[in-house]
């Protein structure tokens, strides 16, 4: 611990001015009120009304401790009192606990001790303005370091001392960051809110709190303390949270809590040994034919051990669990009305549902027990299992119209009419992937006609992929758990498996693992092996190393990134820049192309005052743009990766804050990989039909795209669409004087846009002419400007031979004719060829003998 | 070794009457068919012809040439119309050999050379990055070899050596890699008695010194609205096409910017659409992505908020897929805003953020946000 001596003198601007005020006048009181020296204090006389105001006895208090509030005139009485502890306890001991113990002898409860505690001059607060944010002290929020300090310089309380108590924290306190006083407040088993109302006990005020809740509290007529008076509060009170009424509540909810997990681990208990028993009998009886040992209970994985085994123990998520009952034990129903009759809460059309949430909140588990429940039997395909269209064809399709062989046998005894189905369950539908080719498009077909009920899971319902399911399936959300409702469970399970959990902390354990049971339990069993407590001491720690370190998805990116309360001031603290910043780095390929997709599609919340949406738009617009500049500097041949958080900013964080606010619509995928594609394969396009006619034009490709295809699009098919079959010719000699193919004709005629789109133009054109466009063109010879040599080595400073010169056919018609074995070579060569018609040996005969070498060649072609 | 290419005989007649048609002038469109094919026939900027002639009279000290001057002012016409008074005709005989090319890393690439006996065509930047193996390879294997004079015959009338060299044209060279340029620089000096580089750029600004220092400099400067207009009335002459109004191809001409080529498509599409009678209200035709880009600027100013910008951002992204480069998208979206815009202010608010915008086109990667971020900056503006 840190000296107690040094830690009180730190604290005279807020001890003193207390004596000081226990003799003097009111109006010096009010120069004590906040303890920073950077807080003006307002001394103007019009404010005293207001103090008083703020310190007339309240009745309007109903729970928790109703504080006591000090008139004008005791007041400097009970100063005394107050103040009194701390010297003797700077005489006594610099030990905190007998200090404490003193103090508690003095102030039983939480209303004594309180109304000892000064109260903060609401008026003299220094009430937030719209003051620049500060990114840098913000940014030290998280620092642990710092943390773990402040709360060891924290005087240290008796164990569960703040029972019983609600308290706000607002504004910025002093020397403790506000997180970690809540954390303590927590720690010593108080309850703490974020928003103040008659329930609060006590507010602990700071600098820069909002005007509305100063107005709150005025209003409420609640007990205001500064940080110091908090500290005190802390140290001051007993055990327990002393003998106040509260308090005393409080406990008997513990107790309650504590009791009712050991009668659930009781019931457990017992009901294991039930099945123990029975599992022996039937052992018994079916004797020495099964030798297998079932797997002792000490053996199974806690989170089997655990599962919730009826939907009531589902935690959270009752409203989804609900749906999904309601629905599958209406299915029949349903059916019989033929799936048209969507009924009041509109389950009536759909044969199937789609569980979806994150992993580890029972999706699975509460799928499968509610098929239990109504007595369903279960057939059950996951990604373990391999799920292509024809898998799923061959394997699922059949099941679709068929009854259960199970159901069959055992309905004979139980006569439930339910016996005989069952239900698909698809597990990880999102897992389905290369391997499952057409899986989805077949589920959702299956789901569409499906004769028995199917449940889909799935964990990332909005990916693209889930999209052929929209609208064929119930959708059901499942989301993670409040803590609240884990609690009791895994206060059983440590009651059941002898292991200290301090209530108090398992909400940071579930905030660690963001809501996932399962890891919670598994967190557990983990510890168990190692510790058989978990406290404060060791819970930091934990939580820590279990934070769920998962890298978000594209889309969960941009929705949070697009969340307008994390730019607020408020939520700036909770969410300051780093983690924004790590926001893009969870996928920093795919984040800044999501922000730029879905940045037009914000409702904006962030606008400052007099700004319009379009100009907000516009700075994102910019900073994305400045963005794309940094990037090119990391991705070109700079490489300059160290730049990537500055990308962070420029291209993700600085864009969102501009326009977040809430989603207008589903977050899309980036369009832009789409149309960077359709691009690449136009530039081909362009480059081809560019290679073809080169020889007849003289310009580049953007020459090419931008000045001559309009007119050779008017050219090539408006004669078409105008005169029918007649302009074929002309339309052929086109193509030909420009070393067309049939093919560069379609692709030109894809390359305009706008009023010229061709597709109204080209459906015109009747189908016997394009037919008759088609045969015609193909029946004829075609130049072609283009043809593969091979390899670039044999070919010197002359170009390659050229086939299309009359006066090197001259010259070359004296070369004598190249012996036989030459011949058969080159006959090799030109089987390749492209430009070598082989299937053509009539027109070849008939035409060899010009000259010796072509007939060699004719004669060559004749006898293959 | 060349005889491999005339075995079928069928499709060397094809070849020769397309040739003779070719070189006959049977061209289709109008803008190939009336294409100058000499020094004489060359229509503007008589200045430049004399120069071209003067260097065609002692063609064996033909310097290393460099074009420069914007798209359609006849700069590949002009250095063709050169080759042909120093080769002869042979040089407009093209074909194109597809040369295979391996990267250091092992990626095989294509590259199609267009050649004559005489010279060769190349556009190294249709390799993107890797064009300075293009350099490299393959000019330096053309460089090395000694061009053999087999043909004496013809060398009587070009004094005999003018086969010594040959001939490299590279087309956009202002697209050329610093890397290659680099590597150019020595191949041009080295085996400066092999070979003749003739480079054809739009802007001179990214060829670096040296280059510049070793070419002689050309520009070939935009034929006047009066020339394009002298031009259109030659070929509308011949094509008989009945010009009411000579207006009309003053506006064709103003609209063009002096991009000849594109006024004589743009003349043989409104032609076309009006039964070869142009008269002074004969609409201008636009190419179809100007009218998008037209579409798009009135968009801008009629309404202005975010949906719209989400309309504006297809169409940009058809325009881009569609193989209009972002640079001239903004520029005629600029200038359509321009036109469009009467309030000062606002034109220079326009103006100033195209600049920026298209600066950041050009150190950017993604065209995209650029044109965004310039179509909501105007918006802001012109919302005041």
């Amino acid at each position: 611990m840190v000296g107690i001596d040094e830690f009180f003198k730190g604290q005279h601007t807020g001890k003193q001015p207390s004596k000081a005020r226990a003799t003097g006048t009111s109006r010096k009181r009010k120069e004590q009120p906040v303890n920073s020296a950077s807080n003006p204090i307002n001394l103007e006389d019009s404010e005293d009304e207001h103090t008083l105001e703020a310190k007339k006895p309240s009745n309007q208090l109903k729970a928790g401790v109703s504080v006591e509030i000090v008139d004008e005139e005791p007041q400097p009485r009970k100063r005394q009192r107050a103040t009194a502890p701390a010297p003797k306890a700077k005489a006594s001991s610099p030990k905190k606990s007998p200090k404490s113990k003193i103090q508690s002898a003095e102030a039983g409860t939480a209303e004594a001790l309180l109304s000892q505690i000064p109260s903060v001059d609401l008026d003299a607060v220094h009430v937030k303005e719209t003051a620049q944010f500060d990114f840098r002290s913000n940014g030290n929020a998280g620092d642990s370091s710092q943390a773990a300090a402040e709360e060891a310089n924290f005087p240290e309380g008796a164990p569960n001392c703040l029972l019983g108590l609600t308290i706000v924290f607002t504004g910025q306190l002093p020397t403790i960051e506000r997180g970690v006083a809540e954390a303590i407040a927590k720690r010593y088993g108080a309850r703490v809110t974020k928003s103040i109302s008659s329930k609060t006990s006590v507010v602990v005020l700071g600098d820069e709190a909002g005007p509305k809740k100063l107005e709150k509290i005025k209003q409420l007529k609640i007990k205001a303390i500064d940080e110091d008076g908090f500290k005190q509060l802390v140290a001051g009170m007993p055990e327990e949270g002393g003998d106040g009424s509260a308090a005393e509540k409080a406990r008997q909810k513990l107790k309650q809590q504590e009791e009712k997990a050991q009668k659930d681990a009781a019931e457990m208990i017992k009901v294991e040994e039930e099945q123990r028993e029975k599992a022996r009998r039937v052992q018994s009886k079916a004797n020495t034919a099964d030798k297998r040992e079932p797997v002792r209970e000490e053996d199974k994985l806690w989170t089997v051990k655990y599962a919730p085994t009826s939907l009531q123990h589902i935690c959270g998520n009752k409203t989804s669990v609900n749906k999904l009952k309601t629905w599958l034990s209406n299915w029949r129903t349903y059916q019989k009305q033929g799936f048209k009759n969507a009924g009041r809460d509109g389950f009536g059309v759909f044969r199937a549902a789609m569980v979806y949430g994150p992993p580890g909140i029972g999706k699975t588990t509460a799928a499968h027990l509610a098929a239990k429940e109504l007595g369903y039997d279960i057939l059950e395909r996951n990604a373990s299992d391999v799920r292509s269209k024809s898998l799923l064809n061959a394997g699922v399709k059949n099941a679709l119209d068929n009854t259960s062989v199970v159901g069959f046998f055992k309905s004979k005894h139980d006569g439930d009419v339910n016996q005989k189905n069952f239900v698909i369950i698809m597990d990880e539908v999102d897992g389905m992937s290369g391997g499952d080719r057409g899986g989805v498009g077949q589920m959702a077909q299956f789901c569409r006609k499906s004769s028995m009920p199917m449940i889909l899971i799935c964990n990332e319902r909005n990916s693209p992929k889930m999209r052929p399911f929209d609208r064929v399936c119930l959708d059901i959300q499942f989301r993670r758990p409040d803590p609240t409702s884990i609690k009791a469970r895994l206060m059983t399970v440590a009651v059941r498996e002898k292991f200290q959990l301090d209530p108090n902390i398992i909400d940071k354990l579930v905030e660690a693992t963001r809501g996932d049971i399962r890891q919670l339990i598994n967190l557990l069993s983990t510890i168990s092996t190692t510790t058989k407590k978990i406290g404060h001491e060791n819970a930091q720690e934990i939580a820590k190393a279990w934070e769920k370190n998962i890298a978000l998805k594209p889309f969960d990116i941009a929705h949070k990134l697009f969340d307008g309360r994390i730019y607020s001031d408020v939520g700036s603290k909770s969410f300051p820049l780093y983690k924004k910043i790590e926001l893009y780095f969870d996928d920093f390929d795919f984040a800044p192309l999501m922000i730029q997709e879905n940045y037009l599609q914000t409702r904006p919340s962030v606008l400052k005052p007099g700004q319009s949406h379009l100009a907000a738009v516009a700075d994102a617009a910019e900073s994305i743009s400045q963005g794309d500049l940094v990037e090119r500097k990391i991705r070109s041949s700079e490489q300059l990766w160290s730049l990537l958080p500055f990308h962070a900013i420029m291209s993700s964080v600085r864009p969102a804050s501009k326009v977040a606010g809430q989603m207008a619509g589903r977050i899309n995928f980036t369009s832009w990989l789409g149309q960077n594609s359709k691009m690449g394969k136009y530039y081909r396009l362009l480059q081809e039909i560019q290679y073809h006619t080169r020889l007849s034009t003289s310009t580049d490709k953007l020459g090419l795209r931008m000045d001559y295809m309009p007119t050779m699009k008017k050219r090539l098919l408006d004669p078409l669409v105008e005169r029918g079959n007649d302009a074929v010719p002309e339309v052929i000699q086109t193509m030909d004087d420009y070393y067309l193919s049939k093919e560069d004709w379609d692709s030109i005629m894809e390359f305009m846009i706008g009023s010229d789109k061709t597709d109204l133009q080209i459906k015109k054109i009747p189908t016997a002419v394009k037919s008759g466009f088609t045969r015609k063109y193909n029946s004829m010879v075609h130049p072609v400007a283009i043809y593969k040599t091979g390899s670039t080595t044999a070919v010197g400073a002359k170009p390659a031979a050229t086939p299309d010169f009359e006066d090197i056919v001259d010259a070359d018609d004296n070369v004598p004719p190249a012996d036989e074995d030459e011949e058969s070579k080159e006959d090799t060569d030109f089987k390749k060829d492209k430009l070598i018609k082989q299937g053509k040996p009539k027109v070849a005969s008939k035409r060899a003998g010009s000259t010796a070498k072509k007939s060699a060649a004719a004669k060559k072609r004749k006898t293959k | 070794m060349t005889s491999i290419f005339y075995k079928d005989e069928v499709l060397l007649r094809e070849f020769n009457t397309n040739w003779k048609a070719q070189l006959t002038g049977k061209m289709s469109l109008w803008v190939d068919k009336y294409r100058p094919k000499s020094l004489d026939a060359l229509t503007h900027t008589p200045r430049l012809t004399h120069l071209l002639k003067s260097l065609s009279v002692e063609p064996r000290d033909l310097p290393h040439l460099l074009f420069y001057g914007p798209n359609g002012a006849g700069k590949k016409t002009r250095c063709m119309a050169l080759l042909q008074s120093i080769f002869g005709s042979g040089v407009y005989k093209l074909k194109i050999d597809v040369r295979q090319f391996t990267t250091p890393s092992n990626r095989k690439l294509e590259l199609n050379v267009v050649s004559s006996p005489y010279h060769l065509e190349i556009t190294p930047s249709d390799m993107g990055n890797n064009d300075r193996i293009v350099i490299q390879e393959l000019l330096k294997e053309v460089a090395q070899m000694e061009q053999v004079d087999f043909q004496t015959a013809s060398g009587a009338e070009t004094g005999g050596l003018a086969h010594r060299y040959k001939c490299v044209i590279i087309n956009e060279a202002d697209s050329l890699t610093r890397d290659a340029q680099a590597a150019l620089r020595r191949t041009m000096e080295k085996y400066s008695r092999n070979i003749r580089f003739i480079m054809l750029c739009e802007s001179m600004s990214s060829m670096i010194a040296p280059i510049k220092s070793r070419c002689l400099l050309v520009r070939t400067p935009a034929p006047t609205t009066q020339e394009t207009a002298d031009a259109l009335v030659k070929v509308g002459g011949q094509e008989k096409v009945t010009v009411e109004d000579e207006a009309i191809l003053n506006t064709i001409a103003e609209s063009c910017d002096g991009n000849l080529r594109k006024a004589l498509l743009t003349f043989e599409s409104m032609a076309l659409n009006n039964e070869m009678c142009l008269k002074s209200s004969t609409a201008l035709i636009r190419a179809d992505w100007v009218v998008v880009i037209l579409k798009m600027a009135n968009r801008i100013l009629k309404d202005r908020s975010v949906s719209s910008l989400v309309e504006c951002r297809a169409t940009l992204y058809d325009l881009l897929a569609h193989c209009i480069p972002a640079k001239v998208i903004i520029q005629e979206l600029a200038f359509a805003l321009l036109d469009a815009i009467h309030n000062d202010n606002h034109k220079i608010a326009v103006v100033q953020w195209a600049s920026v915008f298209d600066e950041r086109l050009r150190l950017g990667n993604k065209p995209i946000y650029h044109l965004e971020g310039f179509i909501a900056r105007v918006m802001c503006e012109v919302d005041g």
